[in-house]
């Protein structure tokens, strides 16, 4: 645990520093698989 | 995997985890992160039993990847250090994914994650507005973080 905790602490600073944003990307990409749905459902 | 509700300890308190729940852990910026940390040392102490679909781990390995390659952390060891359990899909879950098709909106990963929160009979656990008004409606438990 110790190790994932030393992790986790690094990933917290690359985040802070490069400025990804893997939940909004997430959400994004579930948007655009309801857009695709919603077309595919279309009569 | 089935699901061991006698892990969850006496509450036996049962949860399953949307993708951005398990990205929420990965990330101090998000408002929710607080909460998903309790949730996480709660599963590690067996006070609550969580459990992903595998489908769901899919969008977490993709998301994260960049994350994962930058700091070495790999997503499914995470889920194993918090005794988070990864669901195959069987049969059954398939049935209920296929059958949730009716309900308007929702893309085929937000179907297995409500469909395995339905056949192990757990809270869902998510970020997802729209899944979570879905499943508020259809009276099935879910908290949104």
């Amino acid at each position: 645990m110790a190790d994932i905790d030393a992790r986790l602490e690094r990933g917290y600073s690359w985040l802070e520093q490069g400025g990804d944003d893997p939940v909004e990307a997430l959400h994004e990409a579930r948007r655009q698989a309801r857009r695709r749905e919603r077309a595919r459902r279309r009569p | 995997m089935r699901l061991d509700a006698r892990r969850g300890g006496e509450s036996g308190r049962v949860g399953v985890l949307d993708a951005g729940i398990v990205l929420i852990r990965l990330d101090r910026r998000h408002a929710a992160h607080d909460d998903v940390c309790r949730l996480f040392a709660e599963s590690a102490d067996g006070r609550v039993a969580l459990q992903i679909s595998v489908v769901n781990v899919a969008e977490v390995l993709q998301h994260a990847h960049r994350y994962s390659e930058a700091t070495g952390l790999d997503a499914i060891a995470l889920l194993h250090a918090f005794s988070i359990g990864v669901h195959r899909p069987d049969l059954e879950v398939a049935r209920r994914a296929a059958a949730l098709a009716t309900w308007p909106d929702l893309s085929m990963a937000d179907r297995f994650a409500a469909a395995t929160a339905a056949t192990v009979r757990g809270r869902l656990y998510t970020t997802d507005q729209t899944l979570a008004k879905t499943l508020r409606q259809s009276r099935q438990p879910v908290t949104s973080l």
